[in-house]
């Protein structure tokens, strides 16, 4: 691959963020803005109430505020990160056939396939990196909220521990690699989305639910089962690494989302989960994942315009 | 890299959507330093043929471009080839700016400074989204970002419908001027006939997937002549078989191919048809594909 190349890929890539930056740029400021604000209201309305909470060793003992909101708050940026990736495919593969311009792009000396491979990696790359850049904003914002509130409040002092930057940025770096490997397994779903996108535009996204649950309907049927091998398959491409995730947890002794700090911290977070990956079955994802990109590209190589 | 004499060559290029077949084995070259004229009506098969051209469709036949079968090889065929098949199709979430950048980074033979002079004499902003750009004006800057890849062939399909006339004339004077050179050639399709005549040199008609004409201007006006008939000639005038007759404000007009300019004469006043005269001509002269294809 040339230097041209690379450059001619950054630039698609580049273009696919400017066509989905309302979802990935203006919406997530919208909400932390949302959230700041809610934040401030709240404080203001009821700040004398908070001053007058007594701290019990209780509370005090049970909860590290920070590390709930710090957790809960990587965990909402990767559910939104899901749902709005999950749209992105659905959308993005047929999206260069608006408005009449499919003729435009076909005018480039760009391949379909490289178009639809250059969506693909959008899609797990740049655009996670940016929900990254905005769960790290997230972060800022809390540490911020929490030291204000903590100075008029004495429960949320001593509920705010508060965790070293080293533990932060553990965190930051055990979500990422969560979020990517759960990416690359679950790859051939939201391709497969993006190939129905390719034929059925608007309507991929109810096909594809509907596709699924008929073929494991067909399936239960046929061999009367309510746990076939495709359903199976497609319930491990879909939550696999969650299981991962909480057969970790309950090895650890913990429950719960709010303990994920304490998982990190331990330190053993990444080389543990990433040995629970079937990589064999991650492997074979994405040589399907490439098939349906293929025949994405072969449909886009057929079609001229709306 | 293609040296051969012709850019395009078309051999018994044919196309079925169906069980409707839109064009009937037609065979045509287009060399350098020409530019083309394809018209026929709407349905004609001009789009069809164009699109495979361009690679944008599969056939059945035989199409370079540029030595190169188009419809395996169109990333590469496009470093070379610029079109336009709609002048609404830009990416309208872009703004003017991202547009040109995501230009200069794709195309290896986009040249910015001529874009932005192109743009420069017109009223678009480089800070404006393409959405918010009037119709006519989204066609100015496709045709500036078209008029500024370097390329050997350049194919318009219908490139200045919805502009206004001085945009039209302007834009084709340009093409001329500025664009044209020996090593390039243009295949444009339009409606609007008379505003392209003088630009072109070579025309070819398609009816119904068929070509009936292909020629080069200088061949039409020595072969195909228009007289207005002189009254006490009629007769002897449609004795000599007109491609064409109709009466107009009483004047019985004629047009005729191969007839002998001594013998056209001795009829009336005689002129050259106009294209779009000899297209109306010669689209309603039935089985007028047989003896006129070069």
């Amino acid at each position: 691959m040339s230097a041209y190349d690379l450059r001619a890929a950054a630039t698609l890539m580049k273009k696919e963020l400017i066509e989905h930056k309302a979802a990935f740029i203006y919406v997530p400021g919208i909400l932390i803005g949302v959230a700041v604000l809610t934040f401030f209201a709240a404080t203001w309305s009821n700040g004398g109430a908070l001053k007058e909470i007594q701290v019990t060793s209780e509370i005090s003992g049970k909860l590290d505020l920070f590390n709930v909101l710090y957790a809960g708050s990587i965990m909402a940026w990767m559910g939104y990160l899901s749902l709005m990736l999950f749209f992105y495919f659905a959308g993005s593969f047929s999206a260069d056939s608006k408005n009449n311009a499919l003729l435009f792009w076909k005018s480039l000396p760009v391949s379909d396939f490289e178009i639809m491979a250059t969506k693909t990696i959008t899609g797990i790359t740049l655009l996670p990196m940016i929900i990254f850049g905005w769960a790290l904003v997230t972060a800022l914002a809390a540490t911020i909220a929490l030291n204000a509130l903590a100075s008029i409040s004495p429960l949320i002092a001593s509920l705010n521990k508060g965790v070293s930057i080293w533990t932060m940025i553990n965190l930051e770096i055990s979500a990422m690699v969560f979020v990517g490997v759960t990416l690359l397994w679950q790859l051939p779903l939201y391709v497969f989305v993006g190939l129905l996108g390719t034929l059925l535009r608007g309507w991929a996204v109810p096909a594809f639910v509907l596709i699924l649950f008929m073929l494991s309907a067909l399936e239960g049927i046929i061999f009367f089962t309510p746990e076939g091998y495709f359903s199976t398959l497609v319930e491990n491409r879909i939550g696999a690494t969650f299981d991962i995730v909480g057969q970790m947890g309950e090895a650890m002794g913990m429950r719960g989302p709010e303990n994920l700090a304490d998982m990190v911290a331990a330190g053993s977070f990444v080389p543990d989960f990433l040995a629970r990956i079937n990589w064999t079955s991650m492997v074979l994802g994405w040589f399907v994942a490439l098939a349906f990109v293929w025949l994405a590209s072969e449909v886009r190589r057929r079609q001229l315009a709306d | 890299m293609h040296d051969g004499a012709n850019i395009i060559e078309v051999r018994g290029l044919s196309k079925k959507f169906g069980a409707s077949r839109v064009l009937h084995g037609i065979d045509f070259s287009v060399p350098s330093g020409r530019i083309y004229g394809l018209i026929g009506h709407n349905g004609a098969g001009k789009t069809t043929a164009i699109n495979a051209i361009l690679g944008l469709t599969d056939y059945e036949g035989n199409v370079s471009v540029l030595g190169r079968e188009p419809y395996r090889n169109r990333p590469e065929l496009m470093k070379d080839v610029a079109f336009i098949s709609d002048v609404a199709s830009l990416p309208r979430f872009l703004r003017v700016s991202e547009l040109l950048d995501l230009m200069v980074h794709l195309h290896p033979n986009f040249v910015l400074a001529r874009a932005a002079e192109l743009i420069a004499d017109t009223d678009i902003r480089l800070s404006s989204r393409i959405r918010t750009l009037s119709k006519g004006m989204m066609a100015q800057l496709h045709l500036a970002i078209v008029m500024a890849i370097n390329a050997r062939l350049l194919v318009l399909d219908e490139p200045t419908l919805g502009l206004d006339i001085t945009f039209r004339k302007r834009f084709y004077r340009r093409l001329v001027e500025d664009y044209m050179d020996d090593n390039r050639s243009i295949l444009i399709t339009t409606h609007q006939v008379d505003e392209i005549e003088f630009l072109l040199t070579d025309l070819i008609f398609l009816r119904k997937g068929r070509i009936i004409l292909n020629a080069d201007m200088d061949r039409i006006a020595s072969r195909f002549t228009q007289i207005v008939v002189s009254p006490d000639m009629v007769a002897a005038a449609e004795a000599e078989r007109p491609v064409f007759r109709v009466v107009q404000l009483g004047q019985n007009i004629m047009i005729f191919d191969g007839l002998d300019p001594a013998r056209a004469r001795e009829f009336g006043h005689v002129t050259t048809p106009s294209v779009s005269d000899l297209f109306v001509a010669l689209m309603e002269t039935p089985n007028s594909e047989s003896g006129v294809e070069k």
